[in-house]
């Protein structure tokens, strides 16, 4: 029974951060949440190079509606300055300002709802590595963690 | 304290949401004569006698009920093949890290490589351990190392 007052699409996201797989990522240190604060959930995700790359996702509509990411400095409670987005491997074809400032700074991936806004096509050309409404918020995150595997995170500067 | 068990052949896990600290995990498994229980991503045997919150504080457990010690995987990558032993608890990450290196891959081609199981279209989660692709009866599974295509313009 849903508790009054509250988004359905919050108690799945809520109940989808304490499944299995979501946890077992956590517990292999690949990702981990910060905090939620409702429709905006926070996490870290790891790079390559053993840093973090902090993003809060959009995820009302939850899991009708893709999350919609972006790069974010959990400390300043700010978006991540581009000079400090993943660099090296994938992640400069992912994160891209060039592509991301028109569209809520989004990766420019077929998981994240600025993608799949930019290129509706993506959902039926690229199923495997779309967001559909069965997917759920481990699917977004290991997406975003395989695009970081060869990354690096430049450190904060002065 | 919630705890995840995995097993052979069953590729989700069972759930216990709300297992007090002091359960043995024995309360929480079934494991048949010829099986041993692992903690996922950890080659160590666990004792099913101590209490959750001995083996694992307070964070969430995954455990791994395994009839085998080890698991021959033979690996398919762009028409070769390579032959890998590995533990049944072991990530999959760990098991292309492993795959990736016994076919001489450098860090810039195997960015996006994933492993899937022959015939599929869907990757094999990075986070799962191994054994849950092996059947009981078997000790052993085909992988196939693949790119994965990224969505362009």
């Amino acid at each position: 029974m849903s508790e009054p007052g509250i988004d359905p699409c919050q108690l799945r996201l809520e109940r989808d951060l304490l499944s299995s797989d979501f946890e077992s990522g956590v517990g292999a240190g690949l990702w981990r949440v910060v905090k939620l604060t409702w429709p905006y959930l926070d996490v870290i995700i790891t790079a390559g190079d053993g840093s973090g790359l902090g993003m809060r996702i959009l995820v009302d509509g939850y899991p009708g509606v893709a999350p919609g990411g972006q790069p974010w400095d959990h400390e300043l409670n700010a978006l991540l300055p581009i000079t400090r987005w993943p660099t090296g491997g994938t992640a400069p074809q992912v994160f891209n300002p060039n592509w991301a400032t028109s569209y809520s700074n989004a990766p420019y991936m077929a998981c994240d709802r600025g993608g799949l806004t930019a290129h509706p096509n993506w959902a039926t050309e690229h199923p495997a590595r779309a967001w559909n409404p069965s997917r759920t918020i481990t699917f977004y995150v290991r997406e975003i963690h395989h695009e970081l595997r060869g990354a690096t995170i430049p450190k904060a500067t002065g | 304290m919630r705890i995840h068990t995995y097993s052979a052949g069953m590729q989700g896990a069972l759930t216990h949401p709300d297992v007090p600290p002091e359960t043995c995990l024995r309360e929480l498994v079934t494991v048949e004569v010829d099986e041993v229980v692992f903690r996922v991503g950890d080659e160590a045997e666990l004792d099913v006698e101590l209490s959750v919150v001995e083996l694992f504080g307070a964070e969430p457990g995954h455990v791994i009920i395994h009839h085998c010690h080890e698991i021959a995987v033979e690996v398919s990558y762009a028409g070769n093949e390579k032959r890998l032993t590995v533990h049944p608890a072991a990530h999959v990450n760990k098991v292309r890290t492993k795959a990736i290196a016994s076919f001489g891959l450098d860090a810039g081609s195997s960015a996006d490589l994933i492993l899937r199981l022959p015939g599929s279209t869907e990757e094999l989660p990075a986070t799962n351990p191994i054994g849950v692709y092996v059947p009981k009866g078997s000790c052993a599974l085909a992988l196939d190392l693949v790119h994965l295509v990224r969505p362009q313009g």
